[in-house]
């Protein structure tokens, strides 16, 4: 069955190709600092949501353009979870959490961002003599620094903000920068590695979802700073 | 001719089932204690079938863990568990059989004990425990591999662990865990660097690689090794200054436990020196080794029983005495070492002489110590205290507990004609012998040595006339004894065949030092039970002067001598019996109140060592009307260790300091531990790129 780019015998130039890659690539980055800039916790798991597709376009394209047919399975295996089942689990669990009065986040917004901006450039310093020029994946340079960049900034999301779900976002979107980078440069990691890192992240999102709900339940917060009670 | 291996293999299975059984039957917890028991038992008795041969001169036999093979072809990567197998030498026979001898009586004690714990959801964990912590004991003496006995030994430590902290409702036991499962670690620790310098230097865990790089090994690497050993096995063997863990884990655990824990757990500990000083290192020998191993040995010795003496809890004195024990197993050990170093032959006969001291003695001690612990478990359980101030005149209550108890008694107090005092007689002999060393240093330390022997003797004695005399004779001291009744069968006829077996061993040496004589023949290089066994009636010690004793043909003269006495006092009416008061002094009636307390009973040798004791007293005297008119005397005696307070407790102290300050980088915040991990991942990455 034609699937790919040379099945229909198309061939396509390669700086236009990275040039796609780009744009769903910088879309990621923007994904992650929308998350940051905003506090209510139904937009992030849209923006995940959105992340999401966006990384799914992304191996898309590399399937397609590349012809790595095992990318396709990858792709349809993102869509699923990533996509439609995670953010679902998460919007229901938003419905069953105790509404709450607004948590002050660690870091607020306009600093945020300004940390956010310095990671970006340091995302920038350090690939920028990685794939230095002549190397073989050396189109694909600046999807390697979106893809750093998204995994600080799902980090940075992590420890700048206080609920509970949002830190699982910022898990979830720095493991999307760990799969982007996976994809992008290497062409595909072999099926069998996207599988396991798929499976992990869908019970992790999952086993999160639970504690989270306990947590709310036990301390009728999902503010992580009154687990500190359990450090005694 | 029987399949050894054949019963080892069997052996080994049997615990296993007997822990997995256990642990599916956890919803019936009598049938669960029961079988896993019965299980136990059975692997005993297949334990000893497997060892004798191997005593008596079968060769040694390998096991290989299949499935472990297994996973090393499926997994070429996992290396390191290829060479995970088991060996049974000589050496590892007697510990085997050691265990298993243990095994078969502790087993059929526990039936009869079970009711002390009837009312614990829990008991099916306590047989669970039972046979994993034998197995694991068993593993740990015969494992061929560095990282196999590291695993058993560490599973050995953890089981017993929880076995300590089985009745964990009381703080004191959670207490005593705790200082057992650190001190217990400490020594892990120093057991895996000794194991890690071996490695490095031998390029696999394997012991016989160990065994091929032992006889070049460089100095610094030597010393080492024997420091690292020294304090690693110290620690479990509970060697004065690292024995503090012993007298709080033993008397913790079920009394059963507390038997096979002070019986053969410690004495893993001699298996692991023995195995690495004579069976690894035994060309690198140094003389000093062997001197300061005997120095610590006689301090161990003597302070030992210097607590038991003053100890109230009945319990916690014989641990004390196992301090006091394991003192003169290794005394035997060191000399043994010492004699080795010199690596002539007739050096090695005295070593094989000193080394069968130390293996008889740790034999014995298993097999009295298991009876005095059986016997104070069957106290507890009828009066439920520990403590022998409030015990007394349970010899009407208790007749058959309170025979093997004497029994045990008298053979730990190394009295003729039970085993104890064949073993310390050929321990004191090995000392002698020591003379004939040609470093003048070791001839100082020798007759102190000797002297410390003979001091701890004789104060073992007095200690256990106190624990028998207090607890057994005259009339009770409290109410916990009025309910008191005699043990279950199950119970008597596990003490009462291990007391029989204290009489056994101390009248036939000759035959068990023809079955030690194979495993110190191997360590040693030498044979000494043709000089030793002049005939089957007298033990001989091979020097100049020749030294018999003859056990046998003691006991048959007493078999003949007591009835004759017996008959010629009879005729001359002394026998007749003559029922009176007790001479109280004047006073109409004798009240418990009177009686010789245990207290008072070590007051004159508390005051000799008072400078080791150091006890702080506290003595209140309430008056009545005048000064002169006491109304009620308060005496209270504490014994604070030296050890304790001007070693341990600067060190806890320092430790905790230390923590305090590590512990305010432990917020409890989540975000801030990310942070960490952040900062550390940015700086990380800027410095690598």
């Amino acid at each position: 069955m034609p699937f790919c780019s040379l099945d229909f015998g198309l061939h396509f130039d390669p700086q236009q190709v990275a040039r796609v890659l780009d744009f769903f690539a910088t879309f990621i980055l923007v994904c992650s600092l929308l998350v940051l800039a905003t506090e209510r916790r139904h937009v992030h798991v849209r923006i995940y949501a959105l992340q999401s597709l966006s990384l799914a376009a992304v191996a898309f394209s590399v399937a397609f353009f590349n012809c790595e047919r095992h990318i396709f399975i990858a792709t349809a295996l993102i869509f699923i979870s990533k996509v439609i089942v995670i953010p679902v689990l998460l919007g229901r669990l938003m419905t069953r959490l105790i509404p709450q009065q607004p948590v002050k986040p660690m870091i607020n917004i306009p600093s945020s961002l300004l940390f956010a901006a310095v990671l970006v450039l340091i995302a920038d310093y350090l690939t920028r003599n990685i794939l230095s020029a002549g190397h073989e994946f050396e189109l694909a340079r600046s999807v390697l620094t979106d893809s750093v960049g998204v995994v600080l900034l799902g980090l940075l999301i992590m420890i700048a903000r206080k609920k509970a779900l949002t830190q699982i976002i910022g898990f979830l979107t720095m493991e999307n920068g760990l799969f982007l980078t996976g994809i992008a440069i290497t062409a595909g990691m072999p099926l069998i590695v996207e599988l396991g890192v798929l499976f992990d992240v869908l019970v992790a999102a999952f086993l999160m979802g639970v504690l989270l709900y306990r947590i709310s339940e036990t301390f009728d917060s999902i503010d992580v700073e009154k687990l500190t009670k359990l450090k005694e | 001719m029987i399949d050894a291996q054949f019963f080892f293999g069997l052996s080994l299975f049997l615990y296993l089932a007997g822990a997995v059984l256990g642990a599916l039957w956890c919803l019936r917890p009598r049938r669960s204690y029961y079988v896993s028991h019965l299980l136990a038992l059975a692997a005993g008795i297949s334990g000893i079938t497997s060892s004798v041969p191997v005593l008596l001169g079968q060769s040694p036999y390998h096991i290989t863990i299949p499935w472990l093979t297994a996973l090393s072809n499926v997994a070429p990567s996992i290396k390191l568990f290829e060479n995970f197998s088991l060996q049974v030498d000589a050496l590892s026979a007697f510990f085997v059989f050691v265990i298993s001898l243990l095994v078969v009586p502790v087993s059929i004690y526990a039936f009869g004990y079970l009711r002390e714990y009837e009312h614990k959801q829990s008991v099916a964990l306590l047989g669970v425990l039972y046979n994993l912590f034998i197995l694991s004991m068993v593993l740990v003496v015969t494992a061929n591999n560095a990282l196999f006995f590291l695993i058993v030994w560490e599973v050995m430590s953890v089981v017993s662990y929880f076995l300590v902290t089985f009745d964990h409702e009381k703080t004191e036991n959670t207490q005593a865990g705790f200082l057992y499962i650190v001190m217990t670690h400490v020594g892990t620790a120093f057991i895996v660097l000794f194991f890690l310098i071996f490695y490095q230097q031998a390029g696999s865990f394997d012991f016989e690689a160990f065994r091929k790089v032992a006889a070049n090994l460089p100095d610094l690497a030597k010393t080492l090794l024997f420091v690292f050993a020294l304090i690693g096995f110290g620690t479990k063997a509970g060697l004065v200054p690292l024995h503090i863990w012993l007298p709080y884990a033993h008397p913790a655990a079920p009394s059963h436990i507390s038997a096979l824990m002070s019986g053969v757990m410690i004495k893993t500990a001699v298996y692991g020196m023995l195995r690495i000083f004579f069976d690894f290192l035994k060309p690198d020998l140094v003389w000093w080794w062997g001197l300061v191993l005997l120095g610590l040995a006689s301090l161990s010795a003597i302070l030992g029983i210097l607590y038991a003496v003053t100890e109230k809890d009945l319990k916690k004195l014989l641990a004390y005495s196992s301090v006091e024990n394991m003192g003169i197993i290794l005394i035997g050990v060191s000399l043994a070492m010492i004699f080795s170093s010199y690596q002539t032959s007739t050096f090695a006969i005295l070593a094989a002489v000193a080394l069968i001291a130390g293996l008889y003695h740790l034999l014995n001690h298993a097999v009295f110590k298991s009876v005095l612990f059986l016997g104070a478990g069957a106290v507890v359980s009828q009066t439920h205290t520990r403590n022998i101030e409030a015990l007394g005149g349970l010899i009407k209550k208790m007749p058959w507990t309170a025979a093997c108890f004497l029994i045990g008694s008298i053979a730990i107090s190394a009295l003729p004609p039970f085993n104890g005092f064949i073993s310390e007689w050929l321990t004191f002999q090995a000392l002698l012998l020591g003379f004939n060393v040609p470093d003048l240093i070791v001839k100082i330390i020798v007759p102190l040595s000797a002297a410390l022997l003979a001091l701890g003797a004789a104060l073992a004695t007095a200690c256990f006339v106190k624990a028998f005399g207090v607890s057994f004779l005259a009339l009770p001291r409290s109410e916990h004894v009025q309910t008191a009744q005699e043990v279950s069968s199950s119970m008597k006829w596990a003490m009462g065949s291990l007391a029989a077996l204290c009489l056994v061993l101390g009248i036939l040496p000759t035959a068990v030092v023809r079955l030690l004589d194979g495993v110190t023949g191997a360590l040693v290089g030498a044979s000494a039970a043709a000089s030793m066994g002049v005939n089957p009636l007298t033990l001989a010690v091979p020097s100049a002067k020749i030294v018999t004793v003859a056990p046998l043909g003691l006991a048959l003269i007493l078999l003949i001598v007591i009835p004759v006495a017996l008959g010629v006092a009879y005729m001359a009416g002394e026998l007749r019996t003559r029922r009176a008061q007790t001479w109280g002094c004047g006073l109409p009636k004798l009240s418990p109140r009177m009686e010789y307390t245990a207290t008072g009973f070590s007051k004159p040798i508390q005051l000799i060592f008072k400078s080791i004791y150091q006890p702080r007293k506290e003595i209140e005297i309430e008056t009545d009307v005048s000064s002169y008119v006491h109304k009620r005397i308060r005496y209270e005696l504490q014994i604070e260790s030296p050890f304790e307070k001007y070693f341990y407790q600067p060190v806890s102290a320092f430790v905790l300091k230390i923590s305090a300050i590590v512990r305010r980088i432990q917020t409890g915040s989540i975000n801030t531990y990310l942070a960490y991990i952040f900062i550390a991942l940015v700086i990380l990455l800027l410095l690598v790129r």
